[in-house]
């Protein structure tokens, strides 16, 4: 299957990665001769069968529910690109004049 | 170096102090330095962790099972004490708050993590060249790859640096670089040892194992490592087995099967026939061996490589530069993220990161991801029906032996495709293990692999220890790092 210059861009957005002009074109080629790859599960019968998205049949794990020690503001922030007044600071999320 | 099991010996009995073997370790490690297999070694804290065992044995007090056993551990396993960087410039300079529970079990039974090593970035490799920090070189052949992704554990142990290290397998991480590296490394049965504090790649075929000299070793970590742990939600709730004490049963009668699939196109003769020979050799300590049929193998790959980056590609997002890692500046939050995700991750986590995308997004969800998830059915139930009729199921672990430093750098499905024999078990959720068993004409290590049903890990073992006992090819070193023994 094709995949062009757009297509890559495309999911670079989805998955908030910029890439560099060199990138994203070696990810045209080398992207579509994997998803090429892919193509032969086509032949595989699976009409009737369902997925396997685990590989153990495990249900409802549960544990006691009882309090314990957490690690605290000043342990979690300690590899904070940037933290003020004990919490992560992060760029603006909303626009001016809210939204 | 002694083995593990000699190690702890020693120190238990008082007859080898643990600061002299750890002496004898930090000296190999730093004699090795040029094969890159660490990336953090903590000299000090392991040498007071050392003479703290020494003192308790005077004492007269009691001592765990891995007493004084150095012990590497793969670096995307979180520690508090050293840095955890999963061989990521994204994560340079990152502190886990907390120590994966596998490390805890190790130095509660008296294992001493001696520092970190080498893997492919997030552990998306076959080869450890996609470090942020350099490749890891195999010992035996410093021009080629030590394999991957846990690439530094392997080449530790087989340059005899530590007597054990911990991997993580998730399409073939542990047993493809112990084959290529002449070591002997154990993937558990899902679920049978805990992923709390590794960090996450694919969540459903993750899983943390031993690479150690022989079986015997991989059984007395297995003993420490295995069990349910309540951190861990996808760990199996059935109390393990006791490894170390089962594993000298004879194999006198045990069902091997050959599944034709992994000896055809591809395989190459000498990997081939060192395989066929360690085959001759279980035969001859009274296995029973019949072909059988996997035929879905040749979608296994395919299935891997929709279903591991999808799960990679949810996994990832964590890395946005707003919590932790590496942030770069941008216009508003999106760009933030975008650039910091774009400056910090490698080629191979991008291209992981974009093939999972786009399985996984609207129109095509349905063509990859739920395929690839009917696919990883159908791979399942042909191990089901193969261990109905046989305890375990003998084949190479590669298709080749360890191969150049760049060689397959340039072409990323060569590259995936080095894992075709190793995919399905993670696919399956079963175990395997690779056992050294011949070198090629250039004195490169072949690999062995056995593979039983999820929880079979002691028949793999036992399987392994017999050969092991029969052969010496795992007891040969690379010729540029002679086993010495420690100063006793």
């Amino acid at each position: 299957m094709s995949l062009t210059l757009e297509d890559v861009r495309r999911v670079a957005h989805l998955a908030r990665l910029n890439l560099a002009e060199t990138e994203e074109a070696a990810y045209v080629g080398q992207l579509a001769s994997i998803l090429d790859y892919f193509e032969r599960l086509g032949a595989a019968p699976t009409a009737d069968v369902p997925p396997t998205v685990h590989a153990l049949a495990l249900q409802d794990v549960l544990r006691d529910d009882l309090s314990r020690d957490g690690c605290g503001p000043g342990l979690a922030l300690r590899n904070a690109p940037s933290a003020d007044q004990g919490f992560f600071k992060v760029p603006k999320v909303l626009a001016d004049g809210g939204a | 170096m002694l083995t593990v099991f000699e190690t702890a010996e020693g120190v238990r009995r008082g007859r080898v102090p643990a600061e002299d073997v750890m002496r004898d370790c930090l000296q190999r490690i730093a004699a090795a330095a040029e094969i890159r297999a660490f990336l953090h070694v903590d000299a000090e804290r392991s040498l007071a962790a050392a003479r703290r065992i020494d003192e308790a044995c005077s004492r007269g007090e009691a001592l765990g099972p891995l007493c004084g056993v150095p012990i590497a551990v793969k670096d995307n396993l979180c520690t508090a004490f050293a840095p955890t960087t999963c061989g990521s410039g994204m994560l340079a300079g990152f502190s886990s708050l907390y120590d994966a529970e596998v490390v805890q079990r190790l130095e509660r039974a008296g294992a001493i993590v001696v520092g970190k090593t080498n893997l492919d970035e997030f552990a998306m490799g076959s080869s450890t060249e996609n470090s942020a920090f350099g490749p890891t070189r195999n010992p035996w052949d410093p021009e080629r790859v030590p394999g991957g992704s846990s690439g530094g554990s392997a080449a530790a142990v087989a340059a005899r640096l530590v007597p054990a290290a911990l991997g993580s397998d998730t399409g073939g991480s542990i047993r493809q670089p112990a084959a290529l590296c002449g070591v002997t490394g154990l993937k558990p049965g899902y679920g049978r040892v805990s992923r709390f504090g590794l960090v996450a790649f694919g969540s459903s075929l993750d899983q943390v194992g031993p690479i150690t000299t022989d079986a015997r070793d991989a059984a007395l970590l297995m003993n420490v490592l295995a069990g349910p742990d309540a951190r861990d939600s996808t760990s199996a709730p059935d109390a393990p087995p006791d490894y170390a004490a089962a594993i000298d049963a004879p194999i006198r009668g045990l069902r091997i099967g050959l599944p034709h699939e992994y000896f055809g196109e591809g395989l190459s003769a000498e990997v081939c026939a060192a395989v066929q020979g360690a085959i001759d050799v279980l035969r001859s300590l009274g296995a029973k061996t019949r072909e059988i049929a996997l035929p879905h193998t040749e979608y296994a790959a395919a299935c891997y490589y929709i279903v591991a980056p999808a799960e990679a590609s949810s996994n990832l997002a964590r890395f946005d530069g707003l919590r932790y890692g590496r942030r770069a500046e941008g216009a508003d939050l999106i760009e933030v993220y975008k650039a910091s995700r774009g400056r910090g991750l490698g080629a191979e986590v991008k291209r992981r990161i974009m093939i999972g995308t786009h399985a996984l997004s609207s129109g095509y969800y349905d063509a990859y991801y739920d395929k690839a998830s009917r696919v990883r059915t159908l791979i399942r139930r042909d191990f089901e029906r193969a261990f109905g009729e046989v305890d375990v199921i003998a084949g190479p672990v590669t298709p080749t032996t360890a191969f150049r430093l760049g060689e397959k750098a340039s072409d990323p499905l060569a590259m995936y495709l080095s894992d075709v024999y190793t995919i399905p078990a993670n696919l399956a959720g079963i175990c395997g293990i690779s056992v050294p068993c011949g070198f090629d004409a250039l004195g490169l290590p072949i690999g062995l692999q056995l593979m039983g049903p999820v929880f079979g890990e002691v028949r793999l073992l036992q399987a392994a220890h017999q050969f092991q006992l029969a052969t010496d090819h795992h007891r040969r070193v690379p010729p540029v790092f002679p086993a010495t023994e420690a100063a006793a």
